[in-house]
Formats: structure tokens, C-alpha cells, sequence
């Protein structure tokens, strides 16, 4: 039967047409209220300690240089040059003698002098998200990059070194891992690679399936990595094998990097846990369940580990067995950057870019008042 | 029953009162199980579901995600086809009682009487005036998921691959799918398009579906609405896809080129009036008698086919 409308309900709506106007700016406003949800990168850096300041992503494309004495700002990059947008930061920043070097969304990497000075720039043709690597020793610099290249760069310079870079299959988005003459990086493409330096070669890769999204971490000889296949793997550098029989297996992806204590890993996942986990053969010892998922790496402050999740969620736990000692002592802000041990006090950055100080052995939390 | 004019599209009406409850109470029964796992209802039933087949397409098309936005958004309106159709077959039996509309907009100077007789002869040509709306209504959701979907999809960000990471269904087949390829022709997926021809593509596209698609106007009022709307559309989706990622662009123009085509078959190849397209609209009070006098006969006999 189709259903004719009352005369009074036609009368309401005039005519089908107006109701159609009607809906389609309905339509509009919904498209862009989704829309509006479209962000621009923000970045997640890190705090990181340098010459005895601080380097703090405040908001999504600078990084302001802190002196934690009176919390008062140093200086800032970008300042005054209106040609550098770096878009936001993710990465940790490689640190040297004499210059910071800090990767760009824009797919730069920026060599700075300790006083903030642009020293030298270096363009890649991707973001540039995980983190840098310095090899002091030769004074090369590895940079990742979202165009699925490793590239290494004469730290003093910034010129790009013979050989390379290195391509992989897909994006880089994790940092990569130096030990002796060796970098272990991770790919987007599945695989992990370990690469002579400083001349760049292969020495082998080991394809795990799915995406690496986790700075990689060295334990002996022990490479630990965990991307989006859910599991965190365990690689024997000698050789290039898995070391567990079994990767150990989450509910969602691993992207904080592993710690390692001891024997034992503790891993955060996005499934909202931390997995304390065998070294030896990758069996769970015991999990501690977080109110949201973990992006960043957890720390041991003393004898309590400390653990940040993203709805800004901090928790002190016994290492030993997970059972909780404090927490959890709401920041208020989302905490996707890692967590930072300084001058034995915790240091956690929200992406609001709210700097919170905790005293690790109680978790109490202050907000830190950055001056201008 | 009586004094309304059965609908072709008339089922068993027990049937058909009963079902929009049944629909109702399933509808409900879901998203109680869904808000009971501590889930969105809305992204748990909607979107993620969404974002899951879009990752199967990467994968079966060997992971060019813009060739998957093209073949989902297809699939899409492959899907909601027949909600498309009634809403074009009612938007049809709307145009071709428009002559008789105006006459009575002519006829009839009191607002009440006139109504009156549009009532009666929406009941006589068993049209709902609603039904071209309430297909429509009931994509809504389908397409606000749909562009949530993108959104969350092409952004390419590692802030966009963590909102992702909790709407991946766990079947080790679509983890493969990240990162998305974000390049597909000369655009990037993830930004919006720097050419402009994107945005213009968009804007053409949707000028034209909206054309084929929209009843003729019965009155001046209605005529100027719609002229209104065939600009405004155009010029607010062109506004829009100069800010958001390309690949909402890219559905955009892939949906309103489909649409076309579905009018152009509901319609017929005749039924699509090109004019209308490119020259302005006819003026509705005072239509052309010639022309006027030979639509009405052709649209009696359309009518009398469809009784």
C-alpha cells in the first residue's frame, strides 16, 4: 500500500522538493563534519634530553628546547624561517656531540646546533616518521623514510653516503637498531633488514608477513620487533632466523617499542595490555591490563614500571609479577610519545602538549608550566 | 482501504506493517549486543565492516588502493541499487504528472483547494511524493559510513594508522593491506588534490547527476530551489574536495558517474532529457503549450503502461 501523507503533514514539509533541499544540506553538513575529523599529522616525539635540556614537541610541527631548570624555553625550531614547515615530528631525534638531528613529516631531516641553529638539511621524497640513528663511531646517520628508502647521510654534512640508500618494499616508520658494524631495520613491506655499514649491504632480511610499525630492540643477540600481524618476534642476528618457535601473539598491533630487563620483555600493545614475556622462549609471564591501548614504550623508574596508555592513563607495576602500585593517575590528555626517565621523575608529554612530571615511586603527577 | 489508489510497489500489507517493526526490533537487538561489548554501535555495525571489505579489494587488486575505492564504491551502489531505483522510478512518476501539477498551480488560486487537488491527483496517479525521499533516507547511513571509512582510511598518517588499528578485523589476509598505497593516477589519496582537476571533476559530475536525477520543479518556488541547489551542490563538493583527501574526491566522482548511469537505465535513453543537463530550466507557470500537450500525451500513456 503506498502511503499517501495526511494533508497536514504535507502542508509541513510544502513540498518534496524543499524536504529534498533540506536533506541534501543535511548531507553537506554530515560530509563535513566528518571531514572536519580529517587531521594533519601531530606527531608523537619523544621528550628528549640534550646537553641538559630538554627537546619538546609542544605542538604538531616545532620543537621547543626546554631548560628544566624553571622551565623556561631556550629556543625553538622552526622559529623565524618562514621556508621550513616541518608538519609535526614522530621520530626520536638522533643527538651528537655538536648537532641534534630531528626527522620532519615533510620528509626532511634537520641537523641542528646545539643552540638551535640550522646547520644543514636533508630531503627525502617521504615523511620522514621513525626515528634516526647515529653511528658515532662512523659518523653516519640513518635516516627512515616513508618513500621505503633507508638513507645514510654524513652526519657532518648532510651529504648522502655512496651506496646508498637502502630500498625496501614499502614505507620505513621505525627506527633502526645499531650494533657493531650492523643496522636492523624494519619495513612496512613485512621484512627486516640487516645492513653492513657503512657500506649499505645486505647482509639478510627476514620477511615476517605484515607491516613493522615498532622501533626494533637489541637483547644480546636477540632482535625483538612487533608491527601489525599482531605478533612480536623474536630474530637471531646471527643469522637472520626467528629465535622463538612461536611469535608471541596479542590481540592488535605492537607499535611502543619493547623493553628488555633482564630476561624478560615487556612488550605494550594496542590491544590495551603490557605482556611481560619470556626472553628466552617468548611465553607469557604475566599481562596488566591498561583502560586504552599502549603506543608508547614503557620505562623502569627504580624499581617500578611504569606504564603510559593513550587515553593519558599512568600506572606504576611491579616489574616482577604486574601487580599494580599505583595508578592510574589520569593526565587529562592523550600519551602516544614515550615516556622519559629524568633526574629519577618520570616525564610524560600529551599531545595537547601538556608536560606532566611524576614521582615514580608514588605517581604523583604535576603539570609542568613551560615558560615563554 | 478504500479511497487510496493501490502502488505497483504494494506488497501484502500485513506483511508490510510488520516488517518495518521487525527491522526495528533486530535493529535493536544488535546494537544492544554491540553497545553491551563496550563497542561503538555506529562504527562496530557501520564503518568497520566498511574499512574491512575496502582492505579485501587492496588486497584482491594487488594493493592499489584507489582501484579499490573505484571497484567499492560500486559494490556500494551495486548494493543500495535497488533503494536507487525506487528513488529514481518515484522521482520518474513525479515528472510525468508535472504538466498536471501545473495546470493545477494555474487553475486553482485558493492555496487549500489547490492543495487539495495535488493530494487527489497524487492519489489518482498513485505517486508518493515521499518516495523519491525515503531511499534516499534510509543511504544516509550507508554513505556517512562510507565517507568515515575513507576519512579514516586515506589520511596515510601514522595518526590515521593508529585509529585504524582498532577496526581491523583479525584475519591475517587484511593485515597485509597496511600501509595503503597512497598513490593512484597523478594523486595522492591522502591529500587533496593540488591540479584542481579533481575538485572539477566533482563539481561536473555532480551538476549532471543532480540534473538527471532531480523532478522538474511545479511551481516558480521550486523552481528556484532547485536552481539554487544544482549550483550550490556543485560548488560546496568542489569546495570541499580542494580540502580533504583525494580519495573521498575519487568516490565521489566514481558515485555520481554510477549514478548517472543508473538514471540513464531507470529512465531509459529517451527518459534522459540532455537539455535539461546543459540549457537552463523551463519556466514551470507557463510552460510551452506545444510542448506541454505533447508530454501530457506522453506521459498518459506512460502512465497507462504502468497501470
Amino acid at each position: 500500500m503506498a502511503t499517501i501523507p495526511s494533508p497536514r503533514t504535507f502542508a509541513s514539509l510544502r513540498s518534496p522538493l524543499r524536504l529534498g533541499g533540506l536533506l541534501a544540506l543535511l548531507v553537506v553538513t554530515a560530509m563535513m563534519a566528518a571531514c572536519a575529523q580529517v587531521g594533519s599529522p601531530r606527531g608523537w616525539m619523544p621528550p628528549t634530553p640534550v646537553d641538559g635540556i630538554l627537546l619538546l614537541g609542544l605542538e604538531a610541527g616545532k620543537i621547543a628546547a626546554v631548560d628544566p631548570q624553571g622551565w623556561q624555553v631556550r629556543w625553538r625550531f622552526p622559529e623565524k624561517e618562514k621556508d621550513i614547515r616541518p608538519g609535526a615530528f614522530y621520530g626520536a631525534p638522533a643527538v651528537g656531540d655538536e648537532l641534534i638531528y630531528l626527522g620532519g613529516y615533510d620528509g626532511a631531516v634537520y641537523a641542528l646546533e646545539l643552540g638551535g641553529r640550522l646547520r644543514w638539511r636533508f630531503k627525502t621524497d617521504g615523511p620522514v616518521i621513525g626515528g634516526l640513528a647515529l653511528d658515532a663511531r662512523s659518523g653516519l646517520l640513518l635516516v627512515p623514510s616513508d618513500d621505503g628508502r633507508l638513507y645514510a647521510l654524513n652526519a657532518q654534512d648532510g651529504t648522502l653516503l655512496p651506496g646508498w640508500p637502502f630500498r625496501t618494499g614499502k614505507g620505513i616508520w621505525s627506527r633502526p637498531a645499531l650494533a657493531d658494524d650492523t643496522a636492523y631495520v624494519g619495513s612496512l613491506d613485512g621484512k627486516v633488514y640487516a645492513l653492513a655499514l657503512p657500506s649499505g649491504q645486505e647482509r639478510w632480511h627476514l620477511d615476517l608477513g605484515a607491516g613493522i610499525v615498532s622501533d626494533p630492540v637489541l637483547a644480546g643477540h636477540l632482535l625483538l620487533v612487533g608491527g601489525v600481524d599482531r605478533r612480536l618476534h623474536a630474530i637471531d642476528v646471527r643469522d637472520g632466523r626467528r629465535a622463538w618457535q612461536t611469535p608471541f601473539r596479542a590481540d592488535n598491533w605492537f607499535w611502543a617499542q619493547p623493553l628488555v630487563i633482564g630476561d624478560v620483555v615487556y612488550a605494550a600493545n594496542l590491544d590495551g595490555n603490557l605482556y611481560a614475556i619470556s626472553l628466552a622462549d617468548g611465553s607469557l609471564r604475566w599481562r596488566f591490563p591498561t583502560q586504552e591501548p599502549v603506543r608508547s614504550r614503557p620505562l623502569l623508574a627504580g624499581d617500578v614500571l611504569v606504564v603510559a596508555d593513550r587515553g593519558g592513563n599512568i600506572y606504576g607495576l611491579d616489574p616482577t609479577s604486574g601487580q599494580a602500585r599505583w595508578g592510574p593517575q589520569a593526565l587529562g590528555g592523550k600519551v602516544l610519545a614515550d615516556l622519559l626517565l629524568w633526574g629519577g621523575e618520570v616525564l610524560a608529554l600529551t599531545q595537547e602538549g601538556r608536560l606532566f612530571v611524576l614521582d615514580p615511586a608514588t605517581g604523583q603527577a604535576r603539570r609542568v608550566d613551560i615558560g615563554p | 482501504m478504500s479511497g487510496r489508489t493501490p502502488s505497483p510497489q504494494v506488497g501484502h500489507p500485513g506483511r508490510r506493517e510488520r516488517m518495518p517493526l521487525l527491522v526495528l526490533s533486530i535493529l535493536a537487538a544488535v546494537l544492544v549486543m554491540v553497545a553491551s561489548t563496550g563497542r561503538n554501535p555506529w562504527d562496530a555495525l557501520f564503518v568497520d565492516p566498511m574499512i574491512n571489505v575496502l582492505l579485501l579489494f587492496n588486497n584482491v587488486l594487488l594493493g592499489h588502493f584507489g582501484a579499490a575505492i573505484i571497484v567499492f564504491t560500486l559494490f556500494m551502489r551495486a548494493v543500495t541499487l535497488p533503494l536507487t531505483i525506487r528513488q529514481f522510478q518515484s522521482t520518474k512518476a513525479l515528472t510525468a504528472i508535472q504538466p498536471r501539477l501545473q495546470e493545477i498551480q494555474r487553475k486553482y488560486k485558493d492555496p487549500r483547494r489547490r492543495q487539495e487537488e495535488t493530494l487527489k491527483l497524487y492519489r489518482q496517479a498513485g505517486v508518493n511524493p515521499l518516495g523519491c525521499l525515503l531511499p534516499m533516507l534510509v543511504q544516509f547511513p550507508v554513505w556517512i559510513a562510507l565517507y568515515r571509512a575513507l576519512i579514516i582510511m586515506v589520511g596515510g598518517t601514522p595518526d590515521g594508522m593508529l585509529s585504524l588499528a582498532h577496526r581491523i578485523y583479525p584475519w591475517p589476509y587484511l593485515y597485509k593491506a597496511v600501509p595503503l598505497q597512497q598513490e593512484f593516477l597523478w594523486l595522492h589519496l591522502g591529500r587533496p588534490d593540488a591540479t584542481f582537476v579533481l575538485p572539477i571533476l566533482v563539481g561536473v559530475t555532480t551538476y549532471i547527476q543532480q540534473k538527471v536525477s532531480t523532478a522538474p520543479a511545479a511551481t516558480r518556488e521550486q523552481q528556484q530551489m532547485n536552481q539554487t541547489l544544482n549550483w550550490m551542490m556543485p560548488l560546496m563538493f568542489v569546495w570541499i574536495t580542494m580540502a580533504v583527501p583525494s580519495g573521498l574526491g575519487l568516490y565521489w566522482v566514481v558515485s555520481n558517474v554510477a549514478s548517472v548511469f543508473i538514471s540513464y537505465f531507470v529512465y531509459g535513453a529517451r527518459g534522459v532529457d540532455w537539455r535539461r543537463v546543459f540549457l537552463p530550466l523551463p519556466q514551470p507557470a507557463a510552460p510551452a503549450k506545444s510542448k506541454t500537450s505533447k508530454r501530457e500525451g506522453h506521459d498518459r500513456g506512460r502512465r497507462g503502461s504502468d497501470r
